[in-house]
């Protein structure tokens, strides 16, 4: 990659981070996969950045990136990306700062299946139509209808069972 | 439920407080580098991967030049490599270098050199690879290069980087290839000639996995040691189909790192969530349908194991607890296996 290349790859991931990473935790509902699956999506982004950077819509193409990289994650990390911090992530002081039913909410959605999580965060977290949401998730319109209405059905029983009433 | 509704309680959940990240920019974008470089190779070979050397980092620095190495004995390449035979090594290498890291699997065996970085970004890096016979290099931008040592060579083009290719054996090659070097042709010219083959050397490791099923045998190893901090980490993988998953995994791999921690590294290491046999323990479902199982401080080393699709867990008697059970582990090198 030539020095311009990286300068802007390294602009754009340093101004889109927080939002990927919202992404990616809205997909795994735990902040160390987030971490994980981000860190995997953005060294693939460098790989391919020169295709990515002229994609007509570049947080799509990051997007889906995120994606599949969450649905095919792999748990066995390289050694070599193992990073021992003397402190470690903390994760709890962030759950208190949640209120009860911020993490009632990702209780629930952390129940619903991967796929169909995934298709709801992308159709109605990202505002992706059918189609996008096909694509991102590299499968047919249909399928992300059927995998959309389970979703949803999954969301719905999960908020119950914590009794979280969220109808419109 | 509607999608306004659905919308907004993703919204509230997305909008949580996030603890400090751990993501690595500066490292996503070294490992990106070395994975355009080993793309380009992949692609340009076909099936066979290639041989790289790669010389990472600004400020390369020669290290004191040695004499012009003789020629080394004519070796002929195998036709594929042994998983725990180490088939070439290093001669000379620039200074500073003190992490080694071998890497094989039948049609490709790495030999790596690097410096430890924080941010991976400046890391220096060398790495030697070769490829059996039958396998040529092909990669983009190729010109004529003097011989190496008497046998045809050419230099590539690697994102950022020169690559010398040449005939380590008859029919087989290997490439050097130096990057953000102020003097990249020379670097790899030097390693190149000074790298000898055919040294058939066992490969030792700190963990042995006792009482597998007979369909699972070794495909993959990769151990590194470190001589600045006495660090290893070795990664093994096995197959039981003869091949990788789709997602390009083993069916089961194993990685043991010698660390005591008894927690996550807030990043790459999740947290335990149980215990096994008296260990800090994790387990988890992966979305490929496999099982993992991450053991913390056992005599010191830290041990992941995985399965990355559910018929290979079902052909485990035991499951991945069993597999734990039976291996032996060895924190110190001189008890390696």
């Amino acid at each position: 990659m030539r020095g311009d290349d990286e300068r802007r790859y390294v602009e754009y991931v340093s101004a889109r981070l927080p939002w990927i990473r919202k992404v990616a935790f809205l997909l795994c509902q735990d902040w160390h996969r987030a971490d994980d699956v981000t860190q995997v999506a953005i060294t693939k982004l460098y790989t391919h950045w020169r295709r990515a950077a002229a994609a007509d819509n570049l947080d799509g193409y990051v997007r889906t990136v995120v994606v599949r990289v969450f649905l095919s994650e792999r748990r066995t990390g390289w050694a070599s990306r193992v990073d021992l911090r003397a402190e470690p992530l903390d994760e709890a002081a962030a759950a208190e700062a949640d209120p009860a039913m911020r993490l009632a909410m990702r209780e629930a959605l952390a129940e619903v299946p991967p796929r169909q999580r995934a298709a709801l965060v992308l159709r109605y977290y990202c505002d992706l139509s059918v189609e996008e949401t096909a694509e991102a998730l590299g499968c047919s319109a249909g399928t992300v209808k059927s995998q959309t209405a389970r979703g949803l059905e999954s969301l719905r029983r999960a908020l119950d069972a914590r009794h979280i009433t969220v109808e419109a | 439920m509607d999608g306004g509704v659905v919308h907004a309680l993703l919204k509230t959940v997305a909008e949580s407080e996030a603890p400090a990240t751990t993501v690595d920019i500066g490292r996503a974008a070294a490992t990106g580098r070395r994975n355009v470089r080993l793309r380009q190779a992949a692609v340009a070979c076909a099936a066979a991967l290639t041989a790289l050397v790669v010389v990472a980092g600004a400020g390369l620095m020669l290290g004191s030049r040695p004499e012009r190495p003789s020629p080394p004995l004519e070796v002929a390449a195998p036709a594929s490599f042994e998983t725990l035979v180490q088939y070439a090594e290093f001669g000379w290498l620039p200074d500073g270098l003190t992490d080694r890291t071998i890497r094989t699997e039948p049609d490709v065996q790495r030999l790596v050199a690097s410096a430890r970085s924080k941010t991976g970004v400046d890391a220096r890096m060398v790495e030697l690879a070769a490829v059996p016979a039958g396998h040529t290099i092909e990669l983009e931008g190729g010109s004529d290069a003097d011989p190496v040592l008497g046998r045809p060579a050419r230099w590539a083009v690697v994102e950022g980087g020169t690559a010398l290719q040449w005939q380590y054996a008859s029919g087989a090659w290997a490439s050097v290839t130096v990057w953000d070097s102020t003097d990249p042709r020379a670097v790899a010219r030097h390693v190149a000639e000074s790298a000898r083959f055919g040294v058939n050397r066992p490969i030792r490791l700190p963990v042995r996995a006792t009482g597998l099923p007979q369909p699972f045998q070794l495909a993959s190893v990769a151990v590194t040691q470190s001589t600045a901090t006495g660090g290893w980490s070795a990664e093994l993988g096995y197959s039981d189909t003869g091949k990788r998953t789709d997602l390009g995994d083993w069916p089961l791999s194993l990685v043991a790192l010698n660390s005591s921690m008894r927690t996550g590294d807030g990043g790459t290491v999740g947290d335990p969530n149980t215990t096994l046999d008296g260990h800090p323990a994790r387990r988890s479902d992966g979305a490929d349908g496999g099982k993992g199982l991450q053991v913390f401080d056992v005599d010191g080393v830290y041990l992941e194991l995985a399965t990355h699709a559910p018929a290979t867990t079902a052909r485990l008697p035991g499951g991945l607890d069993a597999l734990f059970r039976g291996l032996q582990v060895a924190r110190d090198p001189s008890g390696w296996f």
